[in-house]
């Protein structure tokens, strides 16, 4: 199943032009990058602007990164950390790479913003919590809540109805609230 | 992203990711380049001049490929050299009182208010400002700033500098006007672990411009483990740059844009390659 594929597989995918598999990379690493970012900048516009370019770099390098030298995550925040170091040189964030790449001025809204703090507020230790529910509640969580898939693609991605798709959600959810308050 | 991927910033971005995939355009090789042969036995020292059989090839070599580069990127950089250098008289003590001075500018900035900043007129202007804000709002006096090494190459001195709690890169040299230029960069103290003995890592760098594309330079800023006794960077263009090791960091800088690929690490045992990822 593509989403138990881990990064280094991803990336290969990528290189061979499967746009899937980056997109889940970028979904999959999105939440972490861009509270590095808002940590940073501590502005919610900026991070977004950060992580974009985080992300377009990433791409553009793929073929430089090596599974076997560390993690895909650590070599994002490398990449995150030389772009808000040129940025501050700069004094504009850095957007080269989305440049290289030819992306569209993206213009930020306030549901934008939410989506920043929403994002960047996935706490480290529930993904934690999250790594440790049964493997059909983790899949169906992670799905549903950082790839924001809709029941009906997750259905079909997990080959189930989309009732037991919402089923394994909501368990997972009772799980996850139940080990948080046990804290 | 599916629900409101319509408008919504993250999805556009995954969409705009996803296009540069199909069109397959504008991404790095990573073919990594075929090196001349370096000398893998153990050197008896190296120090900064690099002298000796080895670095005079590694010299000839790395000659011949900046020979590419072109005339507008070698008149920018006039003087540079792939080894390190010794400091012509006063070459240090300007750098250094460039650097503080650069550095200096930067916090009084910050005492002035970021309204006196000049940025763009554009919709991100707020944003900018506070990037403005942020950044300098960081930068401590400049009388805290201790010099931990120097890279002189010809005419010009890339200084890395620490205040306890950030580092800093100052970078100055001759512009092509003849004026002398002064650039620093701030960031914040990498907190990660020291490398193992005879290992490096924690990569910092990027690519800087001075004066137009003409003027683009790449800087390495990383750390050294015990028992390393030097570092040549191994770039995607073919070049070979040694840089300079001092109280645990490599530091080196080179004309354009291309991007380190490996590094040669020496220690008493032996020279051998390694890959990290240099992001």
């Amino acid at each position: 199943m593509r989403s138990l594929a881990d990064d280094s597989e991803l990336i290969a995918a990528t290189l061979a032009g499967d746009e899937d598999a980056f997109a889940l990379l970028y979904r999959r690493h999105l939440p972490v990058v861009l509270r590095w970012c808002l940590h940073q900048t501590g502005n919610a516009e900026l991070a977004a602007d950060l992580a974009a370019e985080v992300f377009a770099q990433a791409l553009v390098s793929a073929r430089r990164y090596n599974s076997e030298q560390g993690e895909l995550l650590a070599w994002l925040l490398g990449i995150a950390r030389n772009k808000l170091r040129e940025s501050r040189r700069r004094g504009r964030i850095e957007s080269g790479a989305r440049k290289r790449l030819h992306f569209e001025a993206l213009p930020l809204q306030d549901a934008d913003i939410e989506r920043v703090e929403e994002l960047a507020s996935l706490d480290e230790e529930v993904m934690r919590l999250v790594a440790d529910l049964p493997e059909e509640q983790r899949l169906a969580l992670l799905h549903r809540v950082v790839e924001e898939r809709s029941y009906r693609q997750m259905a079909s991605q997990l080959r189930c109805s989309e009732a037991v798709v919402r089923q394994r959600v909501s368990r997972g959810l009772k799980t996850l609230r139940a080990q948080v308050k046990e804290r | 992203m599916t629900e409101h991927e319509d408008h919504d910033y993250f999805g556009q971005v995954e969409r705009e990711l996803r296009h540069a995939i199909r069109t397959g355009e504008r991404l790095d090789s990573g073919r990594r380049p075929r090196f001349r042969g370096v000398a893998t036995r153990p050197f008896g020292r190296l120090g900064f001049a690099f002298a000796g059989v080895t670095a005079a090839s590694i010299v000839a070599a790395v000659v011949l490929f900046t020979v590419g580069l072109g005339a507008d990127t070698q008149q920018a950089f006039a003087g540079w050299k792939p080894v390190p250098t010794r400091p012509a008289k006063g070459q240090r003590s300007a750098a250094e009182q460039s650097c503080r001075s650069t550095l200096s500018s930067l916090g009084q900035l910050e005492h002035r208010g970021a309204s006196k900043v000049a940025i763009p007129k554009t919709h991100e202007a707020e944003a900018l400002e506070r990037l403005e804000r942020v950044a300098r709002s960081k930068v401590p006096p400049a009388r805290r700033w201790k010099t931990v090494a120097v890279d002189t190459r010809g005419p010009y001195t890339l200084s890395l500098l620490f205040d306890g709690h950030r580092q800093a890169e100052c970078f100055t040299g001759p512009s092509r006007s003849g004026h002398r230029f002064g650039t620093a960069g701030v960031d914040s103290y990498s907190r990660a672990p020291a490398p193992a003995a005879g290992e490096i890592g924690d990569f910092v760098g990027g690519v800087t411009t001075i004066g137009g594309a003409k003027g683009s330079y790449t800087f390495a800023v990383g750390r050294i483990g015990a028992g390393v006794r030097g570092v040549t960077l191994l770039l995607a263009d073919g070049r070979q740059i040694v840089t300079t090791t001092a109280k645990g960091w490599y530091l080196a800088w080179w004309p354009g844009r291309s991007h380190a690929t490996g590094a040669e690490v020496r220690t008493a045992n032996g020279t051998r390659r390694v890959h990290p990822n240099f992001p």
